[in-house]
């Protein structure tokens, strides 16, 4: 067995080491340009460098934490932010909506089936269209942490994780009835600070964001950011250490306050802007009010190496659509090499990546779409390949490798039955 | 007693290097050496509080009556300063679900003149036999298009809106005799109305329960004690309507239950937030009128004189343990209840006023989730919007039961005394059994119970004590009027000097009895046959058995 073991291992080595000792010579030479990018790209890939312009797409977790009819306001929280969220162009898919209570549907409720977060009822928040991923008892502390984290069950849909990679900008909206550096779930358990701060780090590690923005409604909710240790995050919350989050006023028909302080005037602010809009999360901020709100929004910038005036509302509120676009001469030489030479297959990625795989070009349109006329573009333009000894020696090592890579798998199979 | 607990000593302290002692003895040790000192501490201080009470007790021996006496005095000016505005807290909602005054109110008008034909027929069968008005509520009720039937002596009808699962119930009563005796015409009325209003409503996660009850309350008594095999659902809160008058001024809140239980303050204090800003009337407590009496200048003294009349009418019904309207008897079920009494007056409120503030109440009450929980259950209420919490008031009767227990540390021979204070409970309990009224127990003491002398009348004595010592405290947690009745009237018969006591002794329990019943109408038998009261059987397991004893001990 250990014998059997070692040989496996070492048939994996030396098809790790084949294209890379045969790279070395190249980069010697000095005119090997694209060997030469495979320091920044396998920092890109092992390290945790984040570079400008490499933000493509937007996530957003919005979690309602308390129950009961007499706390509709956080779910119209929720819902409305939810809602702002959807206009501003972020699809469903990329929401994770929380909410562990159904006001809507509650007895007490004298409009069935509606949350509104304003009083006089001019927008149902509970209409059409809602995608609520955690309902009821599903919103818990467990579940919650899992979802930042992405350490599911197998069982658990796509449709309920939080699929950010290392180009997300993650927005985070949390809830509910908190205290000193703990948010209340269901009237039942607690997260704390440290909790959100150490699975946060696991998102970091696990490259799951590039920016981070935090948002809390709750009393006390400024402790909630305040043990957060990761790079890139900016947090803001309602209220001081010692303060409370008041509601913002009552629907006397529904009998109940129907939004707070806090979450309202965000709202009324995101509500003038549009997709487009270039207004930053120091124009965001500056809207603040202690008077109005009723207690003292925080705002912790210092581990972001962004500024808030360098950074968009758009680039967490919304839909982002651009595309990282990547130059041939930028791929390993592995890939370089061709689709059909290829040992190594890049791990499926959202977006275009998902279209690099081995002959499967023709299975995903966005492939034929986008990528392959820059391809034409690249190869008409600054990127033409010369012809000749350089593409032979590329040929030759994708041919070794590929032998390497046969005879080591030839050899562990045989050895293994 | 305590002479011998401070002769005891603790032996060595334990070597910290032995190997026979662990962290555990050491700290046990530490623990005992501290109690030494305390109670080295107050034995100290004994002589300085009796050189303190003068001259004029000297002749006592024993040291511990100082101390006895000090804490008497203390306990009756403490219970003297509950009054005191210093004591007092604002009161606040603690149950977020409650919610108060939030609502639109949707009783208006229309309901108004409902209510108003109503009494039009109300006022033509008043006299008239059960069957002629259970038989037209029936019919009220059923136009409405309610559930409705009756019990011997109630008539109910069952509002199950659209969206209530049925597992909780608030109940709404209005009985055809008020507290003042008159006809509660308008209460009735307020609740046909009601029905009429909350029929087909969408909001209510509970189902309600409208009772109209015989009597004063013992129709009420009556439908509860039928009500499990009636309805499936738990009842949670009640409110009772009390509308004797035309019109009123203030709404009145009677909170007392039966056997001194106090609704949960919550309900109380959603109420009178509920009448204050969203049905627009002052709230009161009881009918007391709170505006401080004239004359007497200092507001501080004037707040003291009127927190002092809103707390004997508490006192009244607590010590009685009298619910105070006919919410009470809601109470033994563990129903956090009101009456909500229109006191009457030319006006300027009526149908409109009361009909909205129960609805707003009623809206409250179906925003709660669980039973009422968060606010207090002990508690006294000297004027409204203001609460005295269980520990500024509590300690009060504890001075005083302790002053009784520290009397009864000197029990030479517990059995000996045992002996003939047996006795005394074993004749109040024939007395019971076989339905004799206290006032004929009078000659028992003189002509049956043994005398003890000695060593067996000090025992006799220190066990009295010791027993209403013990007593005192624990049922000042649960009624402290009643506890406090119970300490008064323990120290007059034991601790007086012997002339003194024999004057108060000659005054029978059952006479005073006998002459509450004659002034107040206060028949605690009925109460007790009626609705639960245990102050009856109360009579006759502690104040009797205690009068006996203390005649004999004389």
């Amino acid at each position: 067995m250990i014998v059997r073991h070692l040989l496996a291992t070492l048939a994996g080595l030396l098809l790790l080491l084949v294209p890379l000792a045969s790279a070395t010579p190249e980069d010697e030479h000095g005119h090997g340009h694209g060997h030469g990018q495979i320091e920044p790209q396998l920092n890109e890939l092992f390290g945790n460098s984040t570079t400008a312009g490499r933000h493509t797409n937007n996530w957003a977790v919005l979690v309602c934490s308390s129950r009961y009819w007499f706390n509709y306001r956080h779910m119209a929280n929720t819902l409305a932010m939810y809602r702002t969220l959807k206009r501003l162009g972020l699809p469903d898919s990329n929401i994770i909506l929380m909410l562990s209570d159904d006001v809507a549907c509650n007895a007490r409720n004298a409009f069935p089936a509606t949350v509104y977060a304003s009083a006089g009822r001019q927008m149902d928040l509970y209409g059409e269209g809602i995608e609520v991923d955690y309902r009821g008892y599903e919103v818990t502390v467990e579940s919650f942490l899992r979802l930042l984290t992405g350490r599911h069950e197998d069982t658990v849909p796509r449709s309920k994780r939080l699929l950010s990679d290392a180009s997300s900008n993650v927005f985070i909206y949390m809830t509910g009835h908190g205290g000193n550096e703990f948010l209340k779930f269901q009237d039942n358990e607690e997260v704390s600070a440290y909790d959100v701060a150490d699975a946060v780090e696991q998102m970091w590690e696990k490259r799951r964001y590039n920016k981070l923005l935090f948002t809390i409604d709750t009393c006390q909710a400024n402790t909630m950011y305040s043990k957060f240790y990761s790079p890139e995050i900016t947090a803001t919350g309602s209220s001081e250490l010692g303060e409370n989050s008041y509601s913002h006023h009552s629907d006397r028909d529904i009998g109940v306050a129907v939004i707070d302080g806090f979450t309202h005037y965000i709202l009324q602010y995101l509500e003038t802007l549009d997709k487009s809009s270039l207004a930053t999360l120091r124009d965001f901020f500056n809207t603040y009010d202690p008077v109005r709100i009723q207690s003292h929004p925080g705002i912790s910038t210092s581990l972001s190496s962004v500024p808030p005036e360098g950074l968009l509302v758009t680039d967490f509120f919304g839909g982002v659509a651009s595309v990282e676009v990547v130059p041939s001469s930028a791929e390993l030489p592995a890939l370089a090499a061709g689709p059909e030479a290829s040992a190594w297959r890049p791990s499926p990625r959202r977006g275009h990546f998902n279209a690099i795989s081995a002959g499967g070009e023709k299975e995903d349109g966005r492939f034929e779409k986008a990528a392959r006329p820059s391809l034409h573009r690249q190869q008409g333009k600054e990127w033409v390949r010369p012809l000749g000894k350089e593409q032979g020696v590329a040929w030759a090592q994708g041919a070794l490798t590929a032998l390497a890579g046969a005879t080591a798998y030839v050899t562990y199979l045989a050895l293994s039955k | 007693m305590l002479s011998r607990l401070r002769r005891r000593t603790a032996g060595p302290r334990p070597d910290p290097q032995g190997v026979n002692f662990t962290s555990e003895h050491l700290t046990a040790a530490k623990t005992l050496a501290r109690r030494k000192q305390v109670i080295n501490a107050i034995w100290v201080r004994i002589p300085i509080l009796s050189l303190w009470s003068g001259g004029a007790l000297e002749d006592i021996a024993d040291n511990s009556l100082y101390f006895r006496f000090v804490l008497a005095l203390v306990g009756i000016i403490w219970l003297l300063a509950i009054p005191y505005e210093g004591l007092w807290k604002r009161t606040y909602v603690d149950e977020h679900a409650l919610q108060p005054s939030q609502v639109t109110m949707y009783f208006d008008w229309a309901e108004v003149h409902k209510a108003d034909r109503y009494l039009d027929t109300l006022e033509k069968i008043v006299n008239g036999t059960f069957d002629e008005r259970t038989a037209f509520l029936q019919e009220s009720f059923s136009i409405s298009g309610l559930a409705t039937s009756n019990t011997s002596t109630s008539t109910y009808a069952h509002i199950r809106p659209p969206r209530s699962k049925g597992t909780e119930t608030i109940l709404v009563s209005a009985n055809w005799v008020s507290r003042d005796g008159t006809p509660n015409l308008r209460g009735i009325a307020t609740l046909l109305a009601l029905g009429d209003f909350l029929q087909g409503q969408n909001h209510w996660a509970s189902d309600l329960v409208l009772v109209v009850g015989e009597g004063y309350v013992e129709g009420l008594e009556g439908f509860m004690r039928e009500y499990h095999n009636l309805f499936p659902g738990v009842i949670w809160t009640g409110l009772n309507i009390d509308y004797p008058g035309h019109s009123f001024s203030h709404l009145g809140m009677f909170y007392e239950g039966v056997n001194g239980r106090l609704p949960n303050q919550d309900i109380v204090n959603a109420a009178s937030n509920v009448a204050r800003y969203a049905g627009g009337v002052l709230p009161r407590l009881h009918d007391v009128v709170d505006e401080p009496p004239a004359g007497f200048g200092s507001p501080l003294v004037q707040n003291y004189l009127l927190g002092a009349k809103h707390l004997l009418h508490h006192f009244a019904f607590m010590a009685t343990g009298r619910g105070s309207a006919a919410h009470g008897v809601l109470a033994r079920h563990r129903i956090d209840a009101l009456t909500l009494y229109a006191s009457p007056a030319e006006g300027p409120h009526g149908f409109h006023t009361l009909g909205r503030t129960i609805e707003s109440t009623l809206r409250s009450m179906n925003n709660l989730l669980e039973r009422l929980h968060a606010s207090y259950f002990f508690y006294l209420l000297p004027r409204p919007d203001q609460f005295i919490p269980v520990g500024h008031y509590l300690p009060a009767a504890v001075l005083l039961g302790a002053s009784l227990t520290i009397g009864g540390f000197d029990c030479p021979s517990p059995l000996e005394g045992l002996g003939y204070i047996l006795p005394a409970f074993a004749v109040a309990a024939v007395a019971w059994i076989v339905g004799l009224h206290p006032i004929f127990l009078a000659p028992v003491p003189l002509a049956i119970l043994p005398r003890p002398q000695g060593q067996a009348h000090t025992s006799a004595k220190s066990l009295t004590l010791l027993f209403y010592g013990a007593l005192i405290p624990t049922l000042a947690m649960v009624n402290f009027p009643q506890a406090v009745v119970l300490a008064l009237i323990s120290l007059l018969y034991l601790t007086l000097p012997k002339y003194l006591a024999l004057a108060i002794l000659a005054i029978q329990p059952g006479l005073i009895l006998a002459l509450a019943q004659g002034y107040w109408g206060l028949d605690l038998q009925k109460d007790w046959l009626a609705v639960g009261n245990l102050t009856w059987p109360g009579v006759y397991a502690v104040w009797l058995p205690l009068w006996m004893i203390s005649v004999v001990l004389l």
